[in-house]
């Protein structure tokens, strides 16, 4: 019977608490309120949790055993970047040593022809044949409008690669000139990786510095006190 | 306190008499809460004297408020660390309990029965105390013992009010139900 009534009544026991010390909305309280003027079982409930706050209220302060006034500074607590100090020194060293050999390994790999600047390809020299022929036949040029465009739309197509023989070719002749095309290669992915590894490596050991004059600035704070 | 303020500054800039003035005027709050935590005098004295330091050492980042509700969340902390360190001991029974009579205070108007009815009193609330998590006990400390309101609980227990409100109706619940288990312990005008 009585965990019936603890069952019924859970809702309202969990607000006595609040009740007794006036934490409570008003609207909550004014509905617990009417639910006390009925309920003998939650007044009963009520009345013993107050009996336990006045208890709680007269235990008496004990006195210190001893005072804990402090007699003299104690020593300022390291923090994890001066506690790991030595694993920090060493882990900037090895970033500094592999930063300076991926830098080594770009520059004796050196620039590969892939990053060269685009070259003119045989449009360009088609262009250029074309506008050696316009300059022969300027007024036929501006009579013909149409035939001068066909020459232009024939003289762009796609770039496409030049073989060498015909880029010594147009060397000879005088023409523009030709440096070898852009050739995909494994020597710019190699260069790519390489790249992205010293600024990896350069942001890492920036970091490893930053921490490591942290610690010694600590560490001088701490010798100080 | 007056000049609080003025002393954690002093503090915060290195002048342990400054601190020391802070620690005379709270180090009764804090050994009481670590007494009532931990209930033993001598464990609560460790805490105690491990919350000053700590204190001490972390002044420098207090960046104003309620400085006793910073100073006793430190004291709860270092209670709970020694509540683990302890945790293989088994709880130290009532009667082991040492409130020797000069810990205290015995005014010369209260009668010696009063006196002793008050120290009955005291053990038989930490053994209901004993009962309860680290939690409730606090929750049940701050408030009911040391007189914090619900917004300071709250600031010294890292959590909001509706939480504080929560686990000091169940540890009042818990710890009625507890001394009804054992009247003997509570003198005869206070039984439940």
């Amino acid at each position: 019977m009585r965990f019936l009534k603890d069952v019924t009544h859970r809702r309202w026991r969990r607000d006595l608490s609040p009740f007794i010390d006036g934490q409570m909305e008003l609207s909550r309280r004014e509905a617990l309120e009417r639910h006390l003027a009925t309920c003998a079982f939650c007044q009963e409930e009520l009345a013993s949790l107050r009996q336990v706050v006045a208890l709680l209220r007269r235990v008496p302060q004990v006195e210190a055993s001893r005072s804990f006034a402090l007699t003299q500074a104690p020593s300022v607590r390291l923090r994890w970047p001066v506690m790991y100090g030595s694993s920090i020194r060493y882990a900037t060293a090895v970033a500094a040593m592999l930063l300076l050999a991926v830098v080594v390994a770009d520059l004796v790999t050196g620039r590969p022809a892939a990053l060269a600047p685009a070259s003119p390809g045989p449009a360009n020299v088609q262009l250029d044949k074309g506008s050696e022929e316009s300059e022969g036949t300027r007024a036929a040029a501006t009579a013909a409008p149409l035939a001068g465009s066909q020459d232009i739309a024939q003289a762009t197509p796609t770039p496409q690669p030049l073989p060498l023989a015909a880029s010594e070719k147009a060397q000879d002749t005088g023409e523009a000139e030709v440096s070898p095309a852009i050739t995909p290669s494994k020597s710019g992915t190699l260069h790519n990786w390489l790249r992205w590894g010293e600024i990896a490596i350069g942001a890492l050991l920036a970091v490893l510095v930053s921490v490591v004059s942290v610690q010694w600035w600590l560490g001088r704070r701490q010798r100080q006190c | 306190m007056e000049n609080e303020a003025q002393l954690i500054s002093e503090s915060q800039r290195g002048d342990l008499d400054a601190f020391n003035r802070l620690v005379e005027w709270y180090q009764g709050q804090v050994y009481n809460l670590a007494l009532r935590m931990l209930g033993d005098k001598d464990l609560a004295a460790d805490a105690a004297q491990e919350t000053f330091i700590s204190a001490y050492r972390s002044i420098g980042g207090f960046r104003g408020g309620n400085f006793r509700s910073w100073l006793l969340r430190i004291a709860a902390n270092a209670c709970r660390d020694l509540m683990r360190a302890a945790r293989a001991r088994r709880s130290i029974p009532l009667d082991t309990l040492e409130l020797t009579p000069d810990s205290i205070p015995h005014s010369r108007e209260e009668s010696p029965d009063s006196y002793v009815i008050r120290r009955e009193l005291g053990h038989a609330i930490q053994a209901g105390l004993q009962t309860l998590s680290h939690d409730h006990r606090l929750a049940l400390v701050l408030i009911d013992v040391q007189g914090f309101t619900y917004q300071e609980a709250a600031q010294v227990m890292r959590c909001n009010v509706g939480t504080v409100r929560s686990r000091l109706s169940r540890a009042r619940a818990q710890l009625r139900d507890a001394l009804r288990q054992h009247p003997e312990l509570l003198p005869d005008q206070f039984r439940l």
